[in-house]
């Protein structure tokens, strides 16, 4: 009880600052936010009534609360360039980025677990090099630039998926996965590769335990002594490093996005920072960030019933 | 130095980033063309003898374009990767050394730094601060202060009660002086590692940001504003987005085999 306490207290201090990271830069915005929002050469009739309504005559404490507080209330304000309710515009961009976040993480635990059980299985130096130079080039090769070269070979040349473009879950099911696929193999390719390393490195320390050579000598076949015990054990830390994966493939997407034509977070921020958009921009990398901390809190969550021993450190 | 060439990684990233380089030199001593020059006339031009990699959709040469992003994409390496550290390893050697509340609020502000994912960070200062290669230097460098930090955290942390240290306590030495003069030395070859990493950490992300039109501003070529204006000719000309891929594949992953290369040969793999 005491470390989810514990646990708790510590992620109410990180949101808290978060929060303040992210008030705090549009703070230091050098100039008036109300004359960069509107230009220079504004009526200053209009540059009054919208730092009213920006609450920018009120101090700064007053408006860092009310900011909170509407939070809470989900009411972050008006976007300028949409005129419409900033919560409103990330609900919509939550369900394409949420919904290319899930697939990229299907892939990437499809991909990432199996190989990396099976090259700590068949661990030959052969194998180790050409794999580790593998996963440094799907490393190395940004994203975007993996999004770019899909598109090329699988749309222009094989024209068997959609170069760009969102098609909804509601509306066609088969479409939203086929939309959603090159984008996702995009930023999983690279992010498969850490997983690759990390489920790679935790069999083979595994192996070398004791209770595996019991396995062994008490006559037990080494498929069974893989699957029933060296793997479960070693996919435990592995949780911890799908946690940290979260904020990579999130950090993917907002640029993959604009590859791609997709109407997600990434897209409304990059649209947010071109027109001066300030609230929304604010809205969102808030919400983006806290969706990362409370995925690792729920990490930290699974992996103390996963291995009650964490409690006691 | 001698002992990482028996790394393959390291090899390997050392034989990259000595391209890349020689690139580097010999555009700063010569480009074949002036870099922002159009020739309306040769749009899209294939590869050939008066344009060695062929022409941009304005009829730029693609050659000294992508020479210069070399450049550019170096300069912020080494500019991120200098303030990043220095910034990184002040505030991780505090924390390591100390120990206790110290350690315990630097730590907290770390991993609230880190709950943004990816270029967030930076994308929100630069919407703050505005563009351009100073801007993007800064937002790239705050981003990488973290992972200076764990870094340095846990090399002050393993050396704080070594020896050598109790004994410059005895003969008097202050904080500092133990700190910077003596436990910061032990750390080179980790530091490198690090360095190497952040470079092409760097590199992506300046990449990434001129991609989205927030990094390095038009006429300056940058690789990742290359390929974005490649990839609106995709369908006439394919090759042009292979250039500034394959030169930013190689910078990073360079750098990305040289970290590992020195982190191999440190543990002792």
């Amino acid at each position: 009880m005491m470390y989810y306490c514990r646990k708790a207290g510590g992620l109410l201090v990180t949101l808290a600052l978060v929060s303040l990271i992210t008030f705090g830069v549009f703070q230091i915005l050098p100039g008036n936010p109300a004359y960069i929002i509107l230009g220079v050469d504004a009526d200053p009739m209009q540059i009054e009534a919208l730092e009213q309504s920006m609450g920018l005559d009120k101090p700064l404490y007053q408006r860092y609360f009310s900011w909170i507080r509407g939070l809470f209330a989900g009411d972050l304000g008006t976007s300028f360039r949409y005129q419409q309710p900033v919560s409103q515009l990330i609900t919509s961009g939550l369900t394409v980025t949420g919904s290319l976040a899930v697939m990229t993480m299907l892939m990437t635990v499809l991909i990432g677990i199996p190989a990396g059980i099976w090259l700590a299985g068949h661990g030959g130096r052969k194998y180790s090099v050409g794999f580790s130079m593998l996963s440094q080039i799907s490393l190395s090769v940004p994203a975007f630039c993996m999004g770019i070269f899909l598109i090329n070979l699988f749309s222009v040349r094989l024209k068997w998926l959609p170069s760009i473009g969102y098609i909804s879950w509601a509306e066609d099911p088969a479409g939203c996965m086929r939309s959603l696929l090159l984008p996702s193999l995009s930023i999983a390719l690279g992010s498969s590769a850490v997983l690759i390393r990390y489920v790679k490195v935790s069999v083979t320390n595994q192996q070398k335990q004791d209770y595996v050579r019991t396995a062994y000598s008490k006559g037990l076949r080494k498929s069974k002594v893989m699957y029933r015990h060296v793997v479960r054990n070693s996919l435990i830390p592995v949780i911890t490093i799908l946690g940290m994966l979260t904020a990579d493939i999130l950090g993917g997407s907002i640029i993959t996005e604009n590859v791609f034509s997709l109407p997600g977070i990434g897209r409304l921020i990059s649209v947010s920072i071109s027109s001066r958009d300030l609230p929304l921009l604010q809205g969102l990398v808030l919400y983006l960030a806290v969706i990362v901390v409370l995925c690792n809190f729920a990490v930290d969550l699974v992996y103390s019933v996963v291995d009650p021993r964490i409690r006691l450190k | 130095m001698k002992k990482y060439f028996s790394s393959i990684s390291f090899c390997i990233g050392f034989g990259m980033i000595a391209l890349m380089s020689a690139l580097l030199l010999v555009s700063l001593v010569h480009l074949p063309c002036e870099p922002n020059a159009m020739e309306l006339t040769n749009k899209l031009s294939v590869p050939g003898a008066a344009h060695w990699l062929g022409t941009d959709q304005f009829g730029r040469d693609i050659l000294s374009r992508a020479m210069k992003g070399v450049q550019i994409s170096f300069l912020i390496g080494v500019l991120v990767v200098v303030c990043g550290g220095a910034a990184g390893i002040a505030v991780g050697s505090f924390a390591g050394y100390y120990g206790g509340r110290v350690d315990e609020v630097i730590m907290k502000l770390i991993d609230a730094q880190m709950a943004f994912p990816g270029v967030l960070l930076a994308l929100m200062l630069i919407a703050v601060f505005g563009n351009g290669i100073s801007n993007t230097v800064l937002a790239l460098a705050i981003m990488s202060v973290p992972r200076f930090a764990r870094m340095s955290r846990s090399g002050f942390m393993k050396y704080r009660d070594a020896d050598f240290v109790k004994a410059e306590k005895v003969r008097g030495a202050g904080g500092l002086r133990i700190m910077f003069v003596h436990i910061l030395p032990n750390l080179t070859a980790e530091l490198a590692a690090t360095a190497s990493l952040a470079f092409a950490g760097a590199v992506m992300s300046e990449a990434g940001l001129s991609y989205l039109g927030m990094g390095i501003q038009p006429p300056d070529p940058s690789l990742g504003k290359m390929l974005s204006e490649a990839q609106d000719c995709i369908l006439r000309a394919a090759w042009y987005v292979l250039i500034p891929a394959v030169i930013i594949a190689v910078l990073v992953l360079g750098f990305n085999l040289l970290g590992d290369g020195i982190q191999e040969v440190n543990e002792g793999r």
